[in-house]
């Protein structure tokens, strides 16, 4: 490592030692990589970028995400290096030129973005005059107009480099898009969702529907990330099957399959639990016959709770599912 | 219902643009996946983020076989078309052949000299020959490749002792490239024009025309002009700003590009092989004042949009002009005249539909390019500020007009004449 660091130094600058920061020394000693190399391949000079200035943000950044490993595991130097490799470091610097307020980067990053997000911002939006709007708003936000205790804090020092750029700022103004729609139309939309139980339900579907709440509670907390995402995209968004295969990044078909195969298995994991509490295996098909508009509320009810238990124990499934 | 909003911590931009990429660790994935099964807020915004997605994938190649079987009415037509046409020239030239030899022998032998009588032809046929070759060589090195300009000296020597109407079949491949009618019409012309053409049809100049910001400027005249010969090929720019000149003669062309609102682009000696495109990808400057009044003194309409283009040069924070749309606006002929005998301030067209508003704020409607108009009566209250005629964007369906009102609202039609609130006017 030290070699490294000695040899990148003699390429730039012959004889010269202590042009080295910290953050550069700091970066060769960990991940073993010549900042030079890195420099030059980030293209940095083209945004304004000094070697230690990215240095110290990839540092930053591999700190922020554990060099892409879980948090109880401790990085070693290869896996440091191929995290840094990995990142699209052209798009690292260029955020992080911009975030420091580079003329020269500005200038390429308008040239770059300013066309593909506005068509993106109208796409959104549905209409040029809200789309461009929405573009418009994201350029001030971008420069970091929002102060921080007297500092300019600019959005795209928090980009990392996983993901393109151009999909970062997508993403951002796909939440201003929907923040702001929150923030105007909630109130017309909710009462839209509360729907009345059927009057007359009999007395003795009372104790069903009770039965078959905890049996359902219990069978969709044994469910997966993926099987809960898959619910709740189909069955509350009504996402159609290609919407839903672009998230999760497989093809419609499979999804399709493993939607049935997974309401099947709820269907089955329902039957079982239903008998397991005392219902013959006739009950048990009569419970889940119900009129769904009986189940709706308790589904919504479910799922609102169901939201606050996953976030008390949103720790424990991943690391269950982890093992 | 503000937990709605901030029930917990949601994942970051970055987070989620990773997580659509595909690009997160396992580990991080599946929190997020846990997270968006839970929250609505979140799974909206990674539907809106990947809404281009399928733009940025590239379509399967179809493989060439299973094209031959697609129905294609309209080429199909056209190729039939054109394989009449051809037969039928082809077979004409072949028919007119036969005669020509001798008028072309006639009409040199006129130009040439009085005829001598046969005894001293023979003699001075083989000068005669020779002095009628060297002023058409020059053309000839210039037009033709090196391998097709040479010419052929051997055919005047070989028939230096036979009549005066024989070398001349032998002359006209030489004299074909410069005058183009003799070459179709003598015998081994068909041959020798065909051949020639398909040098010429494999060679061109194609590129894309765009502005500094790197949008595509549709629509602009692009002029290629032959250096040797003074010849000059024209096109305009599709809606991808793409062009392409085809068909040309080998040979070194100067190219220009104009469009309104920008600054001419020049590319001189531009060298063109046989059968090869020429790739020329030009960036137009945005015009100076004084360029822009020269290019649209007919209409004022264009002071506007070179003046909205400078002012976005100003600063990155000024609103972006969109450019297809708002260029396809300003076009020269567009000032119309609509029954409410005030002037129109907007209008958006579209194909031949075509959307104006006056002054006054009513609406106007045409479906045959202007000619005439029909009042649209909406159900908005006030003006008609504004009437944009979106680019094509993925997600919204049939949004052809989009209209804006004076107490601000947005409205949305497919066809000019009906109108409907759109969904989430900001």
């Amino acid at each position: 490592m030290d070699s490294a660091s000695t040899q990148s130094a003699g390429t730039s600058t012959p004889g010269v030692e202590n042009w080295h920061s910290d953050a550069e020394r700091c970066f060769t000693e960990l991940s073993g990589l010549p900042i030079e190399e890195i420099w030059q391949e980030s293209r940095s000079a083209a945004v304004d970028l000094k070697r230690d200035e990215l240095a110290s943000a990839l540092l930053t950044i591999g700190d922020r995400y554990n060099f892409g490993l879980a948090p109880d595991l401790s990085p070693g130097p290869a896996q440091i290096a191929n995290f840094l490799r990995a990142l699209r470091l052209e798009d690292v610097a260029l955020a992080q030129a911009c975030a420091l307020g580079r003329d020269a980067a500005w200038r390429q990053f308008m040239a770059r973005f300013r066309e593909p997000l506005t068509r993106a911002a109208i796409a959104m939006a549905g209409s040029v005059a809200a789309g461009e709007e929405l573009a418009d708003s994201l350029w001030p936000e971008m420069f970091g107009l929002n102060e921080r205790a007297g500092q300019r804090v600019s959005p795209l020092a928090g980009y990392s480099g996983r993901g393109s750029l151009l999909g970062f700022l997508r993403a951002t103004l796909a939440q201003r898009n929907v923040d702001w729609h929150r923030r105007t139309h909630r109130e017309t939309e909710l009462p839209a969702r509360e729907l009345p139980a059927v009057p007359n339900a009999a007395v003795s579907e009372e104790m069903d529907i009770l039965n078959l709440r905890t049996a359902l509670n219990e069978t969709l907390a044994m469910l997966n990330a993926e099987e809960r995402f898959l619910l709740s995209a189909w069955f509350l968004d009504q996402r159609t099957l290609l919407e839903i295969s672009r998230v999760i990044r497989v093809h419609e078909a499979t999804v399709s399959r493993r939607m049935q195969r997974l309401t099947s298995r709820l269907r089955q994991e329902l039957l079982t639990r239903l008998q397991a509490n005392g219902l013959s295996q006739a009950a048990a098909e009569e419970a889940l016959d119900i009129d769904p508009r009986d189940i709706d509320i308790n589904m919504r009810g479910l799922l609102q709770a169901s939201r606050r238990e996953a976030f008390s124990e949103k720790g424990t499934p991943a690391d269950r599912e982890e093992t | 219902m503000s937990e709605q909003i901030h029930p917990g911590i949601h994942p970051d931009a970055d987070a989620l643009a990773a997580f659509i990429e595909g690009v997160l660790p396992e580990h991080e994935r599946v929190q997020c996946l846990t997270h968006l099964a839970e929250c609505a807020h979140c799974r909206e915004i990674v539907y809106l983020a990947q809404v281009q997605e399928p733009f940025a994938a590239a379509k399967a190649p179809v493989p060439f076989w299973r094209r031959l079987f697609r129905p294609m009415p309209v080429t199909a037509a056209i190729a039939a078309a054109a394989v009449v046409v051809v037969s039928l020239g082809l077979y004409r030239m072949i028919r007119s052949a036969e005669p020509q030899p001798q008028v072309i022998a006639d009409r040199t032998a006129a130009i040439e000299a009085p005829p001598p009588p046969k005894t001293e032809a023979t003699k001075e046929k083989p000068h005669l020959v020779e002095r009628k070759l060297t002023p058409q060589l020059p053309h000839l090195e210039r037009v033709l490749p090196p391998a097709a300009a040479v010419p052929s000296p051997s055919p005047p020597q070989a028939g230096a002792g036979v009549d005066a109407i024989q070398p001349v079949p032998a002359a006209p491949p030489v004299q074909a490239p410069d005058a183009r009618a003799p070459a179709t019409l003598a015998v081994p012309g068909p041959f020798a024009a065909s051949r020639f053409s398909n040098a010429a049809d494999g060679a061109g100049i194609s590129g894309t025309v765009t502005d500094p910001a790197g949008a595509v400027i549709p629509k602009a005249q692009i002029e290629a002009k032959n250096e040797a010969t003074g010849a000059t090929y024209t096109s305009t720019s599709d809606t991808r700003g793409q062009f392409s000149i085809a068909g040309l003669v080998p040979g070194r062309y100067d190219l220009r590009v104009e469009s309104m609102g920008f600054a001419s682009y020049v590319k001189p000696a531009i060298d063109v092989q046989p059968q090869t495109i020429a790739k020329v990808d030009s960036t137009l400057q945005v015009g100076a004042m004084a360029e822009a009044v020269t290019v649209i003194a007919a209409s004022p309409r264009l002071k506007t949009e070179t003046g909205a283009a400078a002012i976005a040069r100003m600063g990155p924070l000024n609103r972006l002009p969109v450019s297809s749309a708002r260029n396809q606006g300003a076009q020269p002929e567009s000032v119309y005249l609509l029954p409410g005998k005030h002037p129109a301030v907007t209008f958006a067209a579209k194909d031949k539909l075509v959307v104006a508003a006056d002054s006054e704020g009513s609406l106007f409607f045409s479906d045959n390019e202007g000619k005439n108009w029909k009042r649209v009566r909406g159900k908005w209250n006030g003006k008609v500020v504004r009437v944009i005629s979106p680019p094509d964007v993925p997600g919204s369906r049939n949004l052809v007009f989009e209209l804006i009102t004076d107490p601000a609202s947005t409205w949305l039609s497919a066809n000019g004449r009906h109108w409907s609130a759109a969904p989430a006017s900001r």
